[in-house]
C-alpha cells in the first residue's frame, strides 16, 4: 500500500507531507543559472597584457589591508604601535598566494582550429608562396607571473 | 546528506548571501534550536527561517533589495517588514482562508482514506444505510451543543448560525426531543430518546437520528462530501485566534467550567486532550516516506516520562494556564478573559464595518499578546517574548485543526459516511466500552488511519503557506544575488579592458594601474 502523502503529486511539485520534499524545494531556490561568457577582450587587446606588471604579493596584501575597514575592522598599527599581526598575517596570505601562482600554477593552451598560416615553398624551380587553414588544436604552456 | 545537515546548509545559503549581496545579517546558525533539531516537524524551522530570510532596508541593509518599485516593501520605513510577529499575524489572520481550503481538502481525504473507500459510489435509495442514530457523545463528545452560543464565553466556540452546523445543532437539541431540521438540504436532523445505562441505571438521553437527503440520492459520494464541507464553516475568522489560545492553554474551558455547569471539563478531559496532543505532535515529527515508516503503536502509547508531561499540561490545562519558558524561566500564561472578552466585543463593530475585520483582529490579537507578554517581562523584553508566544501559537495550528474533527459538525459527518461505507458507526458493538472522558483519544486510535491524514493535511497546510512567505523572501535575496554577480562580471570585464588600454606610455608600454602604500612592509 502506497504511503501516505508520498506518491500523491506531480514529482516536479513541493510535496508539502513529505518534509524532505520542502527542504529540497527550498535547497533548490538557491541554483543560480549560470551562462557562457564570450571572451573578455579583442585579441589585439589581450596581446598588450604582456606589458602588465605581473602579481605583486605586496602590493595585493597593501590592497586589502586598505579595504579591511569596509568589514569593520581596524587599520594601521596597533595602540602598542606595533604592526598589526592580522595585518602581517595577509601579507603572508599574499606572498604564499603569488608563490603558489608564479611557481605551481599550470596553464595549458588550446588554440582554437580555423586559424590562417602563409606557407612557402617551391613547386619545382618557381618559389611558391599561399594561405593554409590550421585545422588542427594547438597545445602549448603557459606560466602566470 | 542528512536532515539536520540539509537545514544548515539551506541557513549558511542565506548566510552566504547575506555577505555577497551585503545584506543585514541575523542570529548564528549555532543560536537556532530548530536547525538542530531532528524532528521532522518543519514548522518551526521554516519559522526561524522565515526570519533570517526576511531582509529590510530600513535595518541597515546596504545591500540590493528593491527600494522602488514592485518589489519594494511599502512598510519597510516602519521597520516592520521582518518582524516576526508580524509574519506570524500574517499568516494567522491573512492567510486564514487558504488554511480552511486546505483543511477541508484534508478531511474529505481523510474520510476516504480511512474507510478505505474512494468515494465513486451513488448513494443509494430507500437504505438504512443513508440514516444513524447516534447517541451524545458519539457526535458531541465535547458537549458543545449543551451550551448557548449567543452566550460568551461559549460563543467564541460558535460561528455565525447559518454558517455553523455546530450552531444549528446547539439550537435543534436544545428544542428538545421530537426537534427537527434540515440543514442545507444536505442532512436531515431530529432529535431523539437514546437509553443509555449508567451504573445499572437505564435512563435516557439526547440523540440524534442524522439521514442523508433525498436530493442526494443517485448521486456520488463524493459530491455529497464536497457539497457538505462547503455548506460548512470550519473555523469562525472572528473567533480564531481565541480557539487557538484555548488550543494552547483551555483558557475557554476553563472559563466555562467555572460559570457554566453544563460544562464538565475534567482533569480527565484535560488528560484526554493532551493525549490527542502528544499524538500529532509524534505524527509531526515523523516522515511519512521514510523507509521504515509505519503508524505504529507506538505513536498511541507513552512512557512514563511522557505520561508525566501529559499529567502536567493537563493540571495546568483544567486551570487555563500554560507554562512557558522564556529565557530559561517557567512563567504562566493565565486570565485571558479580558482578552478574549475583547474578540467576543468586537463582533459588533464587525458587522458595523466588514472591511476592517482583518485589522480589529490584527489589533484584538496584538493587544492579547502585549498582555500576555506584560505578564511574563518587561521592557525590552516584551517584543522577544510575544515573538515567542506567538511561535508557540503558530505551532498550535496543526493541534486545533484536529481538534476540530471531534466537534459536531465533523463527527456527524464521520458517522454518516462509515455507516453508509460499513454499514457501523463507531465505535462498533460489542468493541471495547468507551469511556466517554476517554473518546477523542480511542477514537483517534481507533481511527488511526482519518486521524493521522487530518493531523498530516492540517500541518502540510500550514507549511504551504508558510514556504511560499520564506521562498517569496529567498526569491528576493537570489534575485539581488544575480544582479550583484552580473554586476560584477561586467566590471571585471571593464577593469579588464581598463587594464589593456589606459594609461598607454610609449616608453615602458602600460603603467600599473595603481600605487599602493605598502611602505610599512619595506
Amino acid at each position: 500500500m502506497a504511503k501516505l502523502g508520498c506518491n500523491d503529486v506531480n514529482p516536479n511539485e513541493i510535496n508539502f507531507k513529505q518534509p524532505r520534499s520542502i527542504l529540497n524545494g527550498l535547497l533548490s531556490l538557491f541554483r543560480i543559472p549560470t551562462t557562457t561568457s564570450g571572451s573578455v577582450a579583442p585579441k589585439q587587446l589581450i596581446l598588450a597584457s604582456k606589458s602588465r606588471p605581473g602579481l605583486s604579493a605586496k602590493s595585493m596584501a597593501a590592497n586589502v589591508i586598505q579595504r579591511q575597514a569596509e568589514a569593520g575592522l581596524n587599520v594601521g598599527p596597533l595602540g602598542t604601535g606595533a604592526i598589526s599581526p592580522a595585518e602581517i598575517m595577509e601579507k603572508i596570505r599574499m606572498e604564499e598566494v603569488v608563490k603558489a601562482i608564479t611557481t605551481q600554477m599550470k596553464i595549458d593552451l588550446a588554440v582554437t582550429p580555423g586559424g590562417t598560416s602563409v606557407v612557402s615553398g617551391t613547386a619545382g624551380p618557381i618559389p611558391v608562396v599561399g594561405n593554409a587553414i590550421i585545422t588542427s588544436i594547438l597545445g602549448g604552456n603557459a606560466i602566470a607571473s | 546528506m542528512g536532515w539536520v545537515d540539509d537545514k544548515n546548509n539551506l541557513v549558511q545559503q542565506i548566510n552566504l548571501s547575506e555577505v555577497l549581496g551585503d545584506l543585514p545579517n541575523n542570529k548564528l546558525i549555532s543560536n537556532i534550536a530548530s536547525v538542530k533539531s531532528t524532528s521532522f516537524n518543519l514548522v518551526p524551522f521554516l519559522l526561524d527561517l522565515m526570519s533570517i530570510a526576511c531582509k529590510d532596508t530600513s535595518n541597515g541593509a546596504k545591500g540590493c533589495l528593491p527600494s522602488v518599485g514592485k518589489g519594494a516593501n511599502p512598510s519597510s520605513s516602519k521597520g516592520a517588514k521582518c518582524d516576526v510577529l508580524r509574519v506570524i499575524t500574517e499568516i494567522l489572520v491573512d492567510f486564514f482562508p487558504v488554511l480552511i481550503r486546505i483543511v477541508k481538502e484534508g478531511i474529505i481525504k481523510g474520510i476516504k482514506a480511512g474507510l478505505l473507500c474512494p468515494a465513486d459510489f451513488k448513494i443509494p435509495s430507500l437504505s438504512l444505510s443513508t440514516s444513524v442514530e447516534l447517541k451524545p457523545d458519539e457526535f458531541d463528545s465535547g458537549k458543545l451543543t449543551t451550551l448557548d452560543p449567543t452566550v460568551f464565553p461559549a460563543s467564541l466556540f460558535f460561528g455565525e448560525p447559518d454558517k455553523d452546523l455546530n450552531v444549528f445543532l446547539a439550537n435543534l437539541i436544545q428544542s428538545g426531543v421530537g426537534s427537527t431540521g434540515n440543514w442545507k438540504n444536505l442532512l436531515n436532523f431530529e432529535v431523539i430518546d437514546y437509553a443509555v445505562t449508567s451504573g445499572g441505571i437505564s435512563t435516557t438521553d439526547l440523540g440524534l437520528l442524522v439521514k442523508i437527503d433525498n436530493s442526494f440520492v443517485g448521486k456520488e459520494f463524493d459530491v455529497f462530501l464536497k457539497d457538505y464541507m462547503n455548506s460548512i464553516e470550519l473555523f469562525n475568522f472572528d473567533n480564531f485566534i481565541p480557539n487557538l489560545m484555548e488550543e494552547v492553554n483551555g483558557s475557554i474551558s476553563n472559563i466555562l467550567n467555572n460559570s457554566d455547569i453544563n460544562y464538565d471539563f475534567s482533569i480527565d478531559k484535560a488528560t484526554d486532550k493532551e493525549k490527542v496532543g502528544k499524538m500529532v505532535e509524534k505524527i509531526l515529527d515523523t516522515d511519512p516516506c521514510e523507509e521504515d515508516f509505519s503508524l505504529s503503536n507506538n505513536f498511541f502509547t507513552f512512557n512514563s516520562d511522557e505520561l508525566l508531561d501529559i499529567e502536567k499540561k493537563a493540571k495546568n490545562r483544567l486551570n487555563g494556564k500554560k507554562i512557558f519558558n522564556y529565557s530559561c524561566t517557567p512563567s504562566a500564561i493565565e486570565n485571558l478573559e479580558a482578552n478574549l472578552k475583547l474578540f467576543s466585543d468586537s463582533k459588533e463593530d464587525i458587522n458595523k464595518k466588514p472591511s476592517e475585520v482583518k485589522s480589529i483582529i490584527k489589533s484584538n490579537t496584538n493587544r492579547m499578546l502585549n498582555s500576555m507578554a506584560g505578564g511574563i517581562g518587561g521592557g525590552g523584553e516584551i517584543e522577544n517574548i510575544k515573538k515567542s508566544i506567538s511561535i508557540d501559537l503558530a505551532l498550535a495550528l496543526p493541534k486545533l485543526s484536529t481538534s476540530l474533527i471531534f466537534t459536531p459538525k465533523i463527527m456527524v459527518l464521520f458517522q454518516v459516511a462509515k455507516k453508509l461505507v460499513t454499514n457501523q458507526t463507531y465505535p462498533e458493538p460489542n468493541t471495547v466500552n468507551l469511556n466517554s472522558v476517554n473518546f477523542t483519544f480511542d477514537f483517534a486510535v481507533a481511527n488511526r488511519v482519518f486521524f493521522e491524514y487530518v493531523v498530516r493535511e492540517s500541518g502540510a497546510a500550514l507549511l504551504e503557506i508558510l514556504y511560499n512567505q520564506v521562498k517569496e523572501e529567498i526569491l528576493k535575496i537570489v534575485a539581488c544575488i544575480v544582479a550583484v554577480l552580473i554586476k560584477e562580471a561586467v566590471n571585471k570585464k571593464i577593469q579588464i579592458l581598463k587594464s589593456l588600454t589606459g594609461g598607454f606610455n610609449k616608453v615602458s608600454g602600460l603603467i600599473p594601474i595603481k600605487e599602493n602604500n605598502i611602505s610599512q612592509f619595506l
